[in-house]
């Protein structure tokens, strides 16, 4: 029972079950979900534990579940999240990219460029749905930006306890 | 120090794989499959929860209404009100099963019935449907539902699998008018409405028109419904004419559907 426990606390067999449980709630009684792409967001969310150790699994993870989602081929959502998961590192490194602005910054174009990605993998043609793809991720940002507050007064609550 | 040899073989993996995958289109991916066998099955066993949670709720609100009534007629109605549900499912079930058998006798083709069992509207609009490779299911085999076309088949596992709704950007399914039998390609626009794309724009059309399949592309049989024309937009320039139709289908309230069979089956 406690190794069970441990391996549900493990991060990433915890994002996996996250992101079945989310697919299943979409597509039952919760149809509203399926109109935001939560893979995108929660990686935005966990962005800054993304780090040269972790990004290799996050990407699969994340590029896995999308590739599923979208029913494309295995593995073009993983370069994409490679892609991402790059891009965070460098900047991190070079403009230290450290603070919740920056984050959001990052949040924004991830989001977008996710849209535009998945976008094109499914054939729609991006300049006429790009109406479309910015509805899309401003949901999805706006679902993130309630997500990321509510995760920092969380934090800071914990911290006024201690 | 960044590990780039961990990086560059991650991806020249990644693109083998997808590489292999782009070759034999027919060859379902091991990682699809797995996930599939294991989700689907989820989807079905939590619809099923979450519609008795809402049944004991709603027999919950039900009960705390009546206990407002009269005590002497609450078990009266609660009886009536209870007979009164199974007689009105009852009806609604012979209803949807009169056509069901109207609609099987209709078509000449081979048909399976199948109840839905998940529903996703995002980039990718499908159903998922509680017939699988177990029960004869095939990829590609198209889907109707009471009222017209639904879509087809576009992935399948042991006991479900995924359809992919007609409003999808690249469903492009061959339709013609009715009226005129002048044919052109249907898709959606990705934000759940319909239109015919290649019409040209000297030919007749009016708002009202019912489109069905032509049979064209060998993937829909001809004649099912689509449904009819709403809205004609036609350029001053141009060789070609949008028209919008209004779906026979309403995909989000599907309960059942048809799975149609290869005669050779």
């Amino acid at each position: 029972m406690f190794s069970l426990l441990k391996v549900i606390q493990n991060r990433y067999v915890s994002i996996i079950l996250i992101l079945i449980l989310y697919y299943v709630l979409s597509h039952t009684t919760f149809h509203f979900l399926s109109n935001v792409n939560f893979s995108i967001i929660l990686y935005v969310l966990i962005a800054s534990k993304i780090n040269e150790e972790t990004y290799l699994p996050y990407s699969i993870i994340f590029g896995l579940y999308s590739d599923y989602a979208a029913g494309s081929y295995i593995g073009l959502n993983v370069l994409f999240f490679l892609f991402l998961s790059l891009i965070k590192m460098f900047t991190e490194y070079k403009f230290d990219l450290k603070t919740s602005f920056s984050l959001v910054i990052f949040s924004i174009f991830a989001i977008l460029s996710y849209n535009i990605f998945l976008s094109l993998i499914l054939g729609y043609n991006v300049i006429l749905s790009l109406l479309y793809i910015l509805k899309i991720s401003i949901i999805d940002f706006i679902l993130y930006l309630i997500i990321f507050y509510l995760m920092e007064f969380r934090s800071a609550f914990r911290s006024i306890k201690r | 120090m960044f590990k780039w040899r961990r990086l560059f073989l991650a991806i020249i993996i990644i693109l083998l794989i997808i590489i292999v995958q782009a070759r034999n289109i027919n060859v379902e991916s091991p990682f699809r499959g797995l996930l599939g066998n294991v989700v689907n099955p989820a989807i079905f066993l939590t619809n099923k929860v979450f519609s008795s949670i809402g049944n004991v709720w709603n027999s919950y609100v039900n009960l705390v209404n009546v206990q407002q009534e009269n005590k002497e007629y609450k078990k009266l109605i609660d009886n009536l009100t209870l007979e009164n549900a199974l007689l009105s499912e009852k009806l609604s079930q012979s209803e949807r099963l009169e056509t069901l058998l109207r609609l099987y006798r209709t078509y000449d083709f081979k048909q399976m019935p199948a109840n839905v069992i998940g529903v996703s509207d995002g980039y990718v609009k499908n159903i998922v449907i509680d017939a699988g490779d177990i029960d004869g299911v095939e990829k590609n085999a198209p889907v109707i539902g009471f009222q017209g076309l639904v879509g087809r088949v576009s992935n399948t596992y042991a006991t479900t699998s995924e359809v992919d709704v007609i409003l999808n950007i690249s469903s492009n399914v061959s339709v013609m008018n009715s009226r005129t039998r002048v044919s052109g390609i249907m898709r959606g626009d990705g934000e759940g409405r319909l239109y015919v794309d290649y019409y040209d724009r000297l030919d007749d059309v009016r708002v009202g028109d019912v489109f069905v399949t032509s049979g064209l592309g060998m993937l829909y049989p001809k004649g099912i419904r689509i449904g009819k024309v709403s809205d004609i937009v036609s350029d001053n320039t141009g060789l070609f004419q949008k028209v919008f139709i209004e779906q026979s289908e309403d995909f989000y309230k599907l309960e059942h559907v048809f799975v149609v069979k290869s005669n050779s089956k």
